[in-house]
C-alpha cells in the first residue's frame, strides 16, 4: 500500500430526508485513500457504499464533515466548482454505464477528453489509444452506444473515464449490469490499468470483482465497519481469496 | 368516460409548466382571434346601425356653384319618381380647402355650414350630438365627433377658421356625428354654427347659396352608382358650368373604416399564425409526452386501456386546456377591445361603445375547441400502434441515430458549441417549430416597421394624396390668371402648377377627375404607377383600381364626359391615391375643356427653394390678393394633421407586434425547451458526472436554439423586405393602393433583428437555468 494519502475524510455524514424522516446513511467516517490502490467498497444493500463513493468523488456532497482531495477541502465547493474539479482528478465508471446515447463512441470520449485539454489532436490521439487499450475496434469507434453490446459499452465508459488521466477512477459496480464473461473482461482492464499506477476506487457486491482490488473497506449501517488488506491481483490469489472469505464472514456478509 | 377523464387530469397534474404555457399561447390565440371577429363584425355593423339611426342618405348629390337655376321644383320634376323612396334637399354654403387645425397639424375639409335645428332635424341624413356643453353660448360651433378622437379637440375648446377672408373664432360647444359629412375621410364636413354666425356667413356670401346636396333614399333594387351618376348626367346636361358630384352610403362608410379594416386584417394574420403556432405546439407536446410516457401508456395499454381510451383522454385534457384558454382569451380580447376600438374610433369618427358579442365569443370558442381537438385527434393517432409489451420494455425507439452529426474529431468548433450544434440535429423537430415561429413574428414585425417608417417617421405622402407640394392656393375664379402670374413671380418658388377637381363620368360611374394644366409637372411621381401621366389633350390616366373593375388596359380609348359632352380619351396610365375610393382620373386642362364649357376650380400648387418660409410666401400672396384667396394651405401642416391617426396606428401597431412577438418566442422557447430539458434529463446529468459545469450545459442548451432562430430572423427579415411592397400592395389594394412603394428601414428592421436574436437567446439562457437542478448524483441515485 501507497503510503500517500489521496482523499481523506473527517466525520464525514450524509443524512437523507425520507417524508420528514432522518436517515443517516453515512455516520461519521473517517477515512483515507490511497494513491495507486485498487481500493473496493463492499457491504450489504443499503448500507451507504454508493454514497460513499460518490462523497468521496465530489459527485454528492456531504451533509456534516469533511473531505480532503490532496489536503484541498473540496466539501466546501459548490457544483460548478465540484465539475471542475471532478474533470480535473477524477473519472467514472457506472453500473448502467451512462454513455451519451446521442453521441458516437469516439464523441463520448472525446466530450470528456476535450473539456481538460486544448490540443485536439492530441486528444484525439489518446482516445484511439485508450480505445484500442479496451478493445474497441476502430471500425466501432464511429457507431452509437445502442448499437454497441454492454460489454463494448462498459469499456468505452473506462475509456472515457481514462482520457483525462485523473487522479483516481471511480466505479460503481462496474460489472452489475454485464454477463460473466464481459465483467471479466471489465476488470481485466481495470486491474492492468492499475497495475499501470492508476488509483481505483471501485463498489461492488462481488467476491470475484473484489479480489481485484488490494484493500477492501466494509461499510455496514453508514460506518466502516472494517477494513483489509489482501495485496496485490495476481500475487496468490488463491491465498487473496481466503483472506477475503474470512474478513467477509467476520463482517457478518 | 370517467377513467379517461382520470388519466386526462393526471396528464394536466404531471406536466404543470406545459400545460400554463399552451393555455397561454391559446389565451393569446382567442384574444386575437375574438378581437379580429368583433372589428369585421362589430365596426360595419356599428357605423351601419348608426346610417340606420340618422336615415343616412343613399345616394347624396352635390351641386356646387350657381344653382339659382336649381330649384326645388326642377329637382322634383326630374328626381325618377320609380327609382327613389324619398329625398330631401339641403341649400347651404360650402367652402373649399379651409384651413383647420387637428391633430398634430392642419387639415382641409370642405366646410358646409349649418344651423343647429336645419341640422339635427333633418328627415334623411341627420346629424346627430355626441357630447355637448350647453353652458356655452355666443360664438359656437359643433365639429364632426372625428375633431375630438382624432384631431384632439375638446369642448370648450377654440376653434378657428377663416371664412371669406373673415376670421371665426368659435368655442367648441358640441360634437356631431353625420354619416356622409363627418370625416375629413369621406370630403365635405358638416359643421353646425350659431345662427348670428350662419346668418354672417350668409350675408357675406350675398345672401345666396353656393351648395345644393340632394339626399336621396333609392329602392332596393336600385344601384347606387348609376342612379347618381345619371342623376348627375340630368343635371349637368343643363347646366355645364355647375361643379357636380355623387356619392353612395356604401363608399362613405367604407371611406370611415378601411383603417379598421387594416387593423383587423393585421390582427387576422396575426391570430392565423398564433393558431399555427398553438398547432405546432400541440403537435410538439402530445408527440413529446407519447415519447416520455411510453412505459406509461403501455402499462395502461397492458392493464385494459383501448387506444381510443388514450385518445379520448388526450382529448379531454386539450379540451380542458382550450376551454380554459378561449374563455380567459374572450376576456383578455375584451380588456384589449377598448384600446383598439379607440384607435378605430379615432378614424371612423363614430362612438363605439363595447358590447359583448355573444355569437362572436361562442364562434371563437367553437372554432378554437374544434381546431384544437381536430390536431389533438390528428397527432395522437401513433398511440394506437404503441404494443404494450413493446411499450413497457421501452423499446419504441424515440430517436434513431445513424448520422453523427459534426464529429467532435473533425470538427474544428470549441467542444460546448460542437455539443450545442449536436443538440440541435437532434432537437431538429423543435428548431424547425421555432424557424416558422420566428419567421412568422420578424414578418409581422418588419411589416409593422415598414408602416411606422412610413405613417410615423418618413411618411410616405405620395400614396395618401395626388400630389405633394410646398404650398397651396384656393383663389376666386376672377382673379385665377392674376394670383397665378404673382405667385409665378415670387423669388424662390417654382413650379407653380394648377390642378382642378371635378366630376367626370365613364362607364356610368362617377370619377373624380385632376384637370392639369398644360405644362403641368407634377412632384408625386409615384402617383402614376404604370404607363405616364396624359401630355396631349386626348389622354387620361385612370385609378388602377378602376382600370382593373372595368377591364380597362393602358392604350383602350374610353368615353368620359360630363352630361350630354362626351370625348373619347386614350389611357395612357394607371394612377394610385387612397381618394375616393380609387375612382379618379387625370386629365389635362385642354383635354378636359372638350366635354366641360366652364372655368375650374383654382388650386395653385407650388414648391420652395430650400430654406424658404412658406408661411411668408402664403401672407405674401394673401395680403395682395386679400379675400379674393380662398384659401391658403401650408402642405407640410396639413400632411402632420392628415397623417396624425396613420401615426398614432402605425406605432401602436410597432408596439403591439413587436411586445406579442417577444411574449410569444418566450411562450414558446419555454416550452421547447422545457420539453428538451425534460428530454435531455439523464444526458444533462451524464454530462456534469464527468464534469461539465451548470455553466456549460445551460449554454449548450441556449445556444443549440440559435441557428434557427439567427437562420429564421436573417431570412425573414429578407424575404419580408422583399415581399412587403407586395404584400402591402395586396392589402391596400382595396382602397386605391395598386403598387407600394414603401421604403424599408433596413436600420430598424437589423435593429429588431439583432433585438430578437438577443432576446431569444436571453429567454433561451434563462428558461435553460432549470438544468442547474439537475445533480449527476441525483441521476445516479435514481436509477
Amino acid at each position: 500500500m501507497n503510503e500517500n494519502v489521496l482523499i481523506k475524510t473527517e466525520k464525514l455524514s450524509k443524512t437523507f430526508s425520507n417524508n420528514g424522516r432522518m436517515q443517516h446513511i453515512l455516520k461519521n467516517i473517517d477515512m483515507k485513500i490511497y494513491d495507486g490502490d485498487f481500493t473496493i467498497i463492499m457491504g450489504p444493500s443499503g448500507a451507504g457504499k454508493s454514497t460513499l463513493l460518490y462523497a468521496l468523488s465530489g459527485m454528492d456532497t456531504p451533509t456534516l464533515g469533511n473531505i480532503y482531495f490532496k489536503d484541498k477541502n473540496i466539501t466546501k465547493y459548490n457544483q460548478d466548482k465540484l465539475a471542475l474539479f471532478r474533470r480535473k482528478h477524477c473519472g467514472f465508471v457506472f453500473q448502467q454505464i451512462y454513455l451519451v446515447e446521442s453521441m458516437s463512441i469516439m464523441d463520448n470520449v472525446l466530450a470528456s477528453g476535450l473539456l481538460t485539454k486544448k490540443n485536439k489532436k492530441e486528444v484525439v490521439e489518446e482516445a484511439y489509444k485508450l480505445l484500442e487499450k479496451v478493445d474497441i475496434r476502430r471500425e466501432y469507434v464511429k457507431k452509437f452506444p445502442t448499437q454497441i453490446s454492454g460489454g463494448e459499452a462498459q469499456r468505452v465508459g473506462i475509456a472515457r473515464a481514462l482520457i483525462n488521466k485523473p487522479d483516481v477512477l471511480f466505479a460503481d459496480e462496474p460489472t452489475g449490469a454485464l454477463n460473466s464473461k464481459t465483467g471479466t473482461d471489465v476488470l481485466n482492464l481495470l486491474t492492468s490499468v492499475n497495475e499501470a499506477g492508476q488509483s481505483i476506487v471501485m463498489v461492488t457486491h462481488d467476491i470475484k470483482s473484489a479480489l481485484r482490488g488490494n484493500r477492501i473497506l466494509y461499510v455496514k449501517d453508514g460506518e466502516i465497519a472494517g477494513e483489509i488488506n489482501i495485496g496485490k491481483y495476481g500475487e496468490n490469489n488463491e491465498k487473496r481469496h481466503n483472506e477475503l472469505s474470512d474478513f467477509l464472514v467476520r463482517m457478518g456478509w | 368516460m370517467k377513467k379517461e377523464l382520470l388519466l386526462a387530469k393526471s396528464n394536466i397534474r404531471k406536466g404543470k409548466g406545459i400545460t400554463v404555457g399552451l393555455i397561454l399561447l391559446i389565451i393569446l390565440a382567442a384574444a386575437f382571434f375574438n378581437l379580429v371577429l368583433v372589428i369585421f363584425n362589430d365596426v360595419n355593423k356599428n357605423v351601419n346601425k348608426c346610417a340606420e339611426r340618422l336615415n343616412t342618405e343613399d345616394v347624396n348629390i352635390q351641386i356646387a356653384g350657381d344653382i339659382s337655376s336649381i330649384t326645388d321644383e326642377y329637382i322634383e320634376s326630374i328626381i325618377n319618381k320609380n327609382n327613389v323612396k324619398d329625398y330631401e334637399l339641403l341649400r347651404a354654403n360650402i367652402f373649399y380647402a379651409v384651413v383647420t387645425k387637428y391633430g398634430d397639424g392642419e387639415v382641409t375639409p370642405n366646410i358646409v355650414f349649418e344651423k343647429k335645428d336645419s341640422a339635427l332635424n333633418a328627415r334623411i341624413g341627420k346629424s346627430e350630438i355626441v357630447e355637448e356643453d350647453n353652458s356655452i353660448s355666443g360664438i359656437f360651433i359643433y365639429l364632426p365627433y372625428q375633431y375630438h378622437t382624432g384631431g384632439k379637440f375638446n369642448l370648450g375648446d377654440e376653434f378657428k377658421v377663416t371664412i371669406l377672408g373673415k376670421e371665426y373664432t368659435f368655442k367648441i360647444k358640441g360634437f356631431i356625428n353625420n354619416i356622409t359629412m363627418g370625416s375629413y375621410n369621406t370630403g365635405d364636413l358638416l359643421m353646425i354654427v350659431d345662427d348670428d354666425t350662419y346668418n354672417d356667413i350668409l350675408v357675406k356670401n350675398n345672401n345666396t347659396y353656393n351648395y345644393l346636396r340632394i339626399k336621396t333614399k333609392v329602392n332596393e333594387n336600385v344601384n347606387k352608382a348609376v342612379f347618381g351618376n345619371d342623376f348627375l348626367k340630368t343635371i349637368t346636361s343643363k347646366d355645364n358650368t355647375l361643379s357636380v358630384y355623387s356619392g353612395v352610403i356604401d363608399d362613405y362608410i367604407f371611406g370611415r373604416t378601411f383603417i379598421a379594416l387594416i387593423i383587423g386584417v393585421s390582427f387576422l394574420a396575426f391570430s392565423l399564425i398564433i393558431l399555427v403556432i398553438v398547432f405546432l405546439m400541440l403537435s410538439n407536446s402530445i408527440s413529446n409526452y407519447i415519447k416520455e410516457n411510453i412505459e406509461t401508456i403501455g402499462a395502461i395499454k397492458a392493464i385494459g386501456f383501448t387506444s381510443k381510451n388514450i385518445k379520448v383522454s388526450f382529448m379531454l385534457q386539450f379540451a380542458i386546456l382550450s376551454v380554459i384558454g378561449t374563455i380567459l382569451g374572450l376576456g383578455l380580447s375584451y380588456l384589449m377591445i377598448p384600446f383598439i376600438t379607440g384607435i378605430i374610433t379615432t378614424q371612423v369618427g363614430i362612438p363605439y361603445n363595447v358590447v359583448f358579442n355573444p355569437v362572436v365569443a361562442v364562434t371563437t370558442i367553437v372554432t378554437l375547441i374544434a381546431i384544437i381537438i381536430i390536431s389533438v385527434l390528428f397527432f395522437t393517432r401513433k398511440t394506437k400502434k404503441i404494443e404494450p409489451i413493446t411499450a413497457l420494455r421501452d423499446g419504441i425507439s424515440t430517436h434513431n441515430f445513424k448520422k453523427n452529426k459534426i464529429p467532435i474529431e473533425t470538427s474544428k468548433l470549441p467542444i460546448n458549441i460542437n455539443l450545442a450544434i449536436k443538440t440541435m440535429f437532434i432537437n431538429m423537430k423543435q428548431n424547425i417549430i421555432t424557424f416558422i415561429v420566428v419567421f412568422f413574428l420578424v414578418f409581422n414585425g418588419v411589416i409593422s416597421l415598414i408602416m411606422m417608417q412610413n405613417f410615423s417617421i418618413k411618411p410616405k405622402i405620395s400614396l395618401l394624396t395626388f400630389e405633394l407640394c410646398d404650398g397651396a392656393i384656393f383663389t376666386d375664379e376672377d382673379k385665377d390668371k392674376e394670383v397665378f402670374e404673382y405667385i409665378k413671380s415670387l423669388d424662390h418658388v417654382k413650379n407653380v402648377r394648377l390642378i382642378s377637381n371635378e366630376s367626370v363620368e365613364a362607364d356610368n360611374t362617377t370619377l373624380s377627375a385632376y384637370i392639369l394644366n398644360n405644362d403641368c409637372s407634377l412632384k408625386n411621381i409615384d402617383v402614376c404607377y404604370k404607363g405616364r401621366l396624359p401630355q396631349y389633350n386626348n389622354e387620361v390616366a385612370l385609378s388602377g383600381k378602376y382600370c382593373e373593375n372595368y377591364n380597362h388596359s393602358i392604350g383602350d380609348e374610353i368615353e368620359i364626359g360630363v352630361g350630354n359632352q362626351k370625348a373619347k380619351y386614350i389611357i395612357t396610365g394607371f394612377i394610385q391615391t387612397t381618394n375616393n375610393n380609387g375612382q379618379e382620373a387625370v386629365i389635362r386642362e385642354d383635354g378636359a375643356h372638350q366635354i366641360f364649357k366652364k372655368d375650374f376650380k383654382k388650386l395653385y400648387y407650388f414648391d420652395v427653394d430650400e430654406g424658404t418660409n412658406i408661411d411668408d410666401c402664403l401672407d405674401n400672396i394673401k395680403n395682395r390678393f386679400g379675400d379674393k384667396i380662398g384659401s391658403t394651405v401650408n402642405f407640410q401642416k396639413v400632411i402632420d394633421g392628415s397623417i396624425t391617426i396613420f401615426k398614432t396606428i402605425s406605432n401602436m401597431m410597432v408596439v403591439a407586434m413587436i411586445a406579442i412577438g417577444v411574449l410569444i418566442i418566450l411562450l414558446v422557447l419555454y416550452l421547447l425547451i422545457k420539453t428538451l430539458i425534460n428530454n435531455k434529463r439523464k444526458e444533462y446529468g451524464i454530462l456534469k458526472a464527468i464534469g461539465y459545469t451548470s455553466k456549460d450545459v445551460i449554454l449548450q442548451n441556449a445556444i443549440s436554439f440559435m441557428p434557427s432562430i439567427i437562420l429564421s430572423v436573417i431570412i425573414s427579415c429578407f424575404i419580408s423586405s422583399k415581399i412587403a411592397n407586395p404584400y402591402l400592395t395586396m392589402m391596400m389594394s382595396s382602397f386605391g393602393i395598386m403598387k407600394a412603394t414603401f421604403e424599408v428601414p433596413v436600420t430598424y428592421v437589423a435593429v429588431m433583428g439583432v433585438g430578437f436574436i438577443v432576446i431569444s437567446f436571453l429567454f433561451a439562457v434563462l428558461l435553460s437555468r432549470k438544468i442547474r437542478k439537475i445533480e449527476a448524483y441525483n441521476l445516479l441515485r435514481g436509477e
